[in-house]
């Protein structure tokens, strides 16, 4: 079992970085942890990426999104349900996302897992910091990434 | 009768991008280009450290993690008088070009090539024929009945769960696709091929890079990756070997697949030769230092510009012959502007979104209008390979004129879309072949024991004169790509950037002359106004940016999805 978490989101563009933000403050921490684990912040790359998409057996993305919720809700979505939300007009990430999940599956190494935990936007536009919603809201977003990581690494790594 | 006709968002990265054609007699007479997103880029990075610059301006770009930087690092470095060492150079030619490579085959076989290619009518052909097919254009190892029959099946098992994936939403059974069924599977299963050899290849950003997305060892003054072969992580005799075999995997399917790929093609869309012209001015600013006197010295793609498409004479590039102009641009009026003065104060007076037209009479993009002594210039692998072939460069003449005789036709046909689509496979092809001398190069010159990898007698800011300007250019995959800095006090005051898609995409200057795409639509045919595949053939031809943007698709749609609330 191999996890991959993937923080995706354009760090110039306010809100659309706060999945990237996120997964980069645990890069460090989990850098070294586990063989079969890798936590990486992905940019607004797309192709770039399938080599570790191709490795994961389960993959958990981070991402911010538009769903028409209140700025800096966090939502989880799985497996079918993921694909769609990137055929969403959103960011000019949001394109290779979707075409990266696709090609996997066509290409025959589509995670059996797919995860998307995403936190909703309040704006997008060039601009280095989050709004106070979305800022407010990662934490959350945060927590739920990094449980993720902890219940991989407890069952891989039996309590003695 | 006259129709407009809209395509937008032709593509998502650096922001979007629409065309808007007028279409009579079923041929386009008029056309518009725009970018409805705006980017502030630059004010980002005033009164940053400029040292920091190509850290941020990495993420200008979706795609291109290198260009960015390395346009970044240089105008840095022209401001304060850095002189990057041997070793650091050599790096970065690798760098960037496996840069090209990579983004030239995903850009060819994962964009460009269903402009082409109609996976659907793959579906249909005889594997036996491919295979045939296949033996017939190269020694290429996957050639097999069996092969082909397998790419299908998988194909049609993914056609089959109604989901297209990376396929969907395209014009398959346009009348403008040409391609027998078995030349559509080959190209098919050679899309597959690409996927996995762009994947090994970019892993030398990786070694490089010490990190890939994103490589980390940028810095002004050089490269931060130690060659003393005493010190961890150094560029190592492994390391080198891996940067190789990867080299080698690239320039064999660069050989054997792309460019038998393109010749194989072209005839059946020789018309594609006349279509696509634009006014014949070419910009290239150069690339990849060749010798030891670094950097802008003994370019081996030479800098130049070309005009009116006469090849007889290649002008030299003097960088303060470029301006901006912003008459049909939504910022405040400035007139037009060299970058180092240049000014990015937005002022949007488009129409309300949702909108069915743009007032072209009017601002009606986001894009800056780049000339040079007043002229749109067209930027991009053609422009790299026709001031390279014009200037009397070997490898560029050599490859060209190969791929020329084949065909049968002469050199006044690289000034189309064809040519353009082309002369990006050429280009891979050449800088896949040189790429080892580099590496052998760097190799060398540690060997001989020189480890120098940064000029950091400017590193610190207190070396720096009060006031600072610099360029740095980079020939991106993509085009010339400039960085204006204006450094005061140890500062950034000024940054702009001029970007390959700002030249190529531009609207229309204070005269009213259309930009490269505005004008290399005039004249395509359109079968179906509906489906203006003929469009996004022209359009993609330049690369707009993003690679993955395979498809013109739906706004926003109603989701489905399950969604829990956390």
């Amino acid at each position: 079992m191999k996890l991959l978490v993937l923080g995706i989101g354009n760090v110039l563009m306010n809100d659309d970085a706060a999945g990237a933000l996120v997964v980069r403050e645990l890069e460090e921490k989990y850098a070294d942890k586990d063989e079969n684990l890798r936590v990486i912040e992905g940019g607004t790359l797309g192709l770039d990426l399938l080599p570790l998409v191709e490795w994961a057996d389960r993959l958990v993305i981070a991402d911010a999104v538009d769903l028409d919720l209140p700025a800096g809700t966090v939502v989880k979505i799985e497996g079918e349900d993921v694909a769609p939300v990137f055929e969403n007009k959103l960011s000019p990430h949001q394109m290779g996302m979707k075409d990266l999940l696709l090609t996997a599956e066509l290409a025959g190494y589509r995670p059996p897992v797919v995860v998307l935990y995403g936190i909703q936007v309040k704006s997008i536009q060039m601009d280095m910091t989050l709004s106070p919603e979305v800022a407010a809201g990662c934490p959350k977003l945060k927590k739920y990434i990094e449980e993720e990581i902890k219940n991989f690494l407890s069952a891989r790594i039996p309590a003695e | 009768m006259a129709d407009r006709i809209v395509v937008d968002p032709i593509t998502r990265i650096e922001g979007h991008l629409r065309i808007e054609a007028k279409v009579e007699n079923g041929v386009i007479t008029d056309a518009w280009s725009s970018s409805t997103m705006f980017r502030g880029i630059e004010k980002i990075l005033r009164g940053r450290d400029p040292r920091d610059a190509w850290y941020i301006t990495q993420r200008f770009c979706g795609v291109c993690t290198t260009v960015h930087s390395i346009a970044s690092i240089r105008a840095v470095e022209n401001a304060v008088g850095m002189k990057v060492p041997f070793n650091a150079e050599m790096i970065r030619n690798v760098i960037m070009g496996m840069q090209y490579v990579q983004d030239h085959m995903v850009h060819f076989y994962h964009l460009h090539a269903l402009d082409w290619v109609d996976i659907v009518s793959a579906l249909s052909a005889d594997p036996a024929k491919t295979a045939a097919l296949q033996q017939s254009i190269s020694d290429w190892k996957y050639s097999s009945e069996d092969y082909f029959k397998g790419v299908q099946d998988r194909l049609a098992a993914f056609a089959k769960t109604g989901r297209l994936g990376p396929f969907g939403n395209a014009y398959w059974g346009h009348p403008a696709y040409k391609l027998p069924p078995e030349a559509n599977l080959m190209a098919a299963s050679h899309y597959l091929q690409a996927l996995e050899v762009q994947k090994e290849i970019i892993k030398v950003h990786a070694i490089l890079g010490s990190k890939n997305p994103h490589p980390q060892t940028f810095l002004t003054g050089g490269m931060s990756i130690p060659c003393d072969p005493n010190s961890q992580n150094a560029i190592n005799a492994d390391k080198i070997a891996m940067i190789m075999e990867c080299n080698k995997l690239a320039r064999e399917f660069v050989e054997k697949v792309y460019v038998p790929d393109i010749i194989a093609v072209a005839p059946f869309y020789l018309d594609w030769a006349s279509i696509g012209k634009t006014s014949g001015n070419y910009l290239c600013y150069g690339e990849f230092p060749d010798g030891r006197e670094g950097y802008p010295n003994n370019l081996w793609l030479p800098a130049g510009i070309i005009k009116n498409g006469d090849l007889s004479t290649v002008h030299p590039v003097d960088q303060t012959k470029i301006t901006e102009d912003v008459v049909h641009s939504w910022y405040e009026d400035t007139g037009p502007l060299h970058p180092w003065q240049g000014e990015t104060e937005r002022k949007y007076t488009g129409p309300k979104p949702p909108y069915e037209y743009l007032d072209v009479e009017q601002k009606y993009s986001f894009v800056k209008s780049p000339r040079y002594e007043d002229e749109p210039m067209e930027v991009g692998p053609l422009a790299r390979m026709l001031v390279a072939y014009a200037s009397g460069q070997k490898e560029v003449q050599d490859a060209v004129n190969y791929v020329l005789t084949t065909l049968g036709v002469g050199p006044e046909v690289l000034f189309s879309t064809l040519g353009r689509t082309a002369a990006r496979a050429v280009e891979t092809l050449v800088v896949s072949q040189k790429m080892e001398e580099w590496l052998m190069a760097l190799a060398a010159n540690i060997g001989s024991g020189d480890y120098a990898i940064q000029d950091n007698s400017k590193w610190e800011p207190e070396t720096w004169p009060v006031q600072a300007q610099g360029y740095g250019w980079h020939e991106a995959p993509r085009g010339a790509l400039g960085h204006w800095i204006v450094i005061q006090n140890k500062e950034i005051k000024n940054y702009q950037a001029v970007v390959p898609t700002t030249w190529n995409a531009a609207p229309r200057d204070d005269k009213g002359v259309r930009s490269p795409y505005e004008e290399a639509l005039i004249g395509t045919p359109i079968a179906d106004p509906e489906k203006p595949l003929e469009i996004l053939r022209t359009i993609h031809s330049y690369d707009p940016c993003l690679a993955c943007a395979v498809h013109v698709y739906d706004d926003k749609n109603e989701l489905k999805s399950k969604v829990q609330i956390l």
